[in-house]
């Protein structure tokens, strides 16, 4: 059977004549250059979807140390003193602090959260009062206060704390620092006959770093080279101590304060980079008070920077930064060195399109595509 | 060296290729189509695409071009069969006037699904096994076997003059 059928059908299949077409060779071949165009094109769409994407997902937030919130948090762009209305946080575990002040208006010591920016009044035992005081750890994670004697701490993280009672030594605590490392509170106050006096309270574990012999003058640098010193008047240099209690000074830039200005300092960015507070008289070409970074005055001239991080500081007391979270610097004139966590709340508006706008003109580009391609799979098959 | 790549060799390979095989495959087109325009079309249609994936098949384009035709053919029918005859005419034996049993087998052929003509062609014309004529469609042998019984049985109920030829218990 399948023979006689194999016959019949070639029979009836020779009744097909072939004439070749000259042209398919060339039809094929630019059918082959059109689908590797569109191979192209389809590529770079993809490409330029995904880089879009990526530029979205990365994007530079408006403000921020370097670009963004940097994992262990960032100090805020702007400091103000609480609202009234502001609860009080009776829980110490609030996290990572970046700013620590006492609030004029509630009296009540408030921290700043590094990660997200929110205020929290804290309830805290035997608070500071009347000239108390109050220290934030460069890392964020240790506060420190007194009222009159007594020394309390307390860890951010965790919650847990530690206290120092008042003794013939510290019958009063004029001055509170941390250690570069977070680890140990350097105090100075009055014993109980009024004579100056002052110590180190490991208030973090054992230390491993000896302070310098001027330590307690001051904030101590990283490496105990050089001491940042207070300056109570207005004057035209930062005051810094060596090692041994040299003097020395750095002078602040004249054209800022023509007038001088007074310099507390609040801790070290680096060995040789102080954040400090400074106040600047009226005529200043960066009035009232401000936080600024500045080169020590063992670093050559060469070599200085000095930026302002953030002006208008409010009339706060007590203030205290966690010096950790200044990034550190890139060189540029224009680096962020601290983040506007207010303007997280905004949606994000990538290429300045608002973003519900931006999506459905993404998912149109997209169908516009895919409707591309379709036509011209179609017209190339 | 020609555009994209392309060399001189490769278009005179492409074109003893067309020469030599080109005739047969405008038969096996035929078959698949039915037609005699249809089947010139099927194979320009083919053999663009293997000028196009040349560098691809040039070791074995009829294998290419035949399994291009196969798969061409049926998706032009899915387009093309809104406008076809109504199913049951089908089923109509065709008028006993049929002059030769060559034109009766070319209308029986007709009024084949295309899916069955293309079994019937790989497997009696082209010489197929079930297992290759299943590989060349892509569905499997137990698919092949039963289009292939099927198309011989509608053979000889539209046409059962042609009884001799499909065998009568096939």
């Amino acid at each position: 059977m399948s023979t006689d059928l194999h016959e019949e059908l070639d029979a009836l299949a020779r009744t097909q004549t072939f004439s070749p077409d000259p042209s398919t060779w060339d039809r094929g071949r630019r059918a082959r250059r059109r689908t590797r165009v569109a191979a192209g094109l389809a590529a770079v769409a993809v490409v330029a979807v995904a880089a879009g994407a990526g530029a979205l997902a990365v994007r530079p937030a408006p403000v921020g140390p370097a670009g963004d919130v940097v994992p262990d948090g960032a100090i805020p762009s702007r400091v103000a003193d609480v609202p009234d209305d502001l609860g009080l946080t009776t829980d110490r575990a609030v996290g990572r602090a970046s700013v620590a002040f006492v609030s004029p208006t509630s009296g009540r010591p408030v921290v700043i959260g590094a990660q997200d920016g929110q205020y929290h009044q804290l309830a805290l035992p035997d608070a500071p009062e009347d000239g108390g005081l109050l220290a934030l750890s460069p890392d964020g994670v240790q506060l420190a206060w007194s009222n009159n004697g007594r020394i309390h701490t307390a860890n951010l993280e965790d919650g847990t704390g530690g206290y120092y009672g008042s003794d013939a030594e510290h019958a009063s605590v004029t001055a509170l620092y941390w250690d570069p490392d977070s680890r140990q509170l350097l105090w100075n106050g009055t014993d109980e006959e009024g004579r100056t006096t002052g110590g180190v309270l490991p208030a973090d574990g054992p230390v491993d770093t000896p302070l310098p012999p001027a330590a307690l003058k001051g904030i101590p640098s990283p490496g105990g080279q050089m001491v940042a010193v207070t300056s109570d008047d207005m004057g035209p240099a930062a005051q810094f101590l060596q090692r041994r209690g040299t003097a020395v000074e750095r002078r602040l830039p004249a054209d800022l304060y023509p007038d001088g200005a007074a310099v507390t300092p609040l801790g070290w960015a680096d060995d040789h980079l102080l954040v400090a507070e400074v106040d600047a008289p009226a005529g200043s070409y960066v009035e009232g008070r401000h936080l600024v970074l500045m080169t020590s005055p063992d670093r050559r001239k060469s070599e200085w920077t000095y930026r302002i991080v953030m002006r208008d500081l409010p009339e706060v007391d007590s203030l205290s930064v966690a010096a950790d979270l200044v990034p550190d610097l890139d060189g540029t004139s224009s680096q962020e060195l601290t983040h506007d966590f207010e303007a997280d709340d905004s949606p994000p508006a990538p290429l300045g399109i608002e973003l519900s706008l931006f999506i459905g003109l993404g998912v149109a580009a997209a169908i516009a595509v895919l409707l591309g391609l379709r036509w011209l799979w179609r017209r190339l098959l | 060296m020609l555009k994209g790549g392309e060399t001189v060799t490769d278009r005179s390979a492409f074109d003893a290729f067309v020469h030599a095989r080109g005739p047969a495959l405008a038969r096996t087109a035929y078959l698949l189509t039915g037609d005699h325009h249809l089947a010139e079309d099927l194979v320009q249609a083919a053999l663009v695409q293997a000028a196009r994936h040349w560098e691809r098949i040039e070791t074995s384009p009829e294998a290419y071009v035949r399994r291009t035709m196969y798969h061409q053919n049926i998706s032009w029918w899915r387009r093309r069969k809104l406008a076809e005859s109504p199913l049951e005419s089908y089923d109509a034996p065709v008028p006993e006037a049929d002059p030769t049993v060559r034109l009766t087998l070319e209308q029986a052929l007709r009024r084949l699904t295309t899916r069955q003509r293309t079994v019937l062609v790989l497997r009696y014309f082209e010489d197929l096994t079930e297992v290759q004529t299943a590989a060349a469609l892509g569905i499997s042998s137990g698919a092949v076997k039963s289009m292939s019984r099927q198309a011989l049985q509608r053979l000889r109920v539209l046409a059962p003059e042609l009884a001799d030829l499909v065998g009568a218990d096939a």
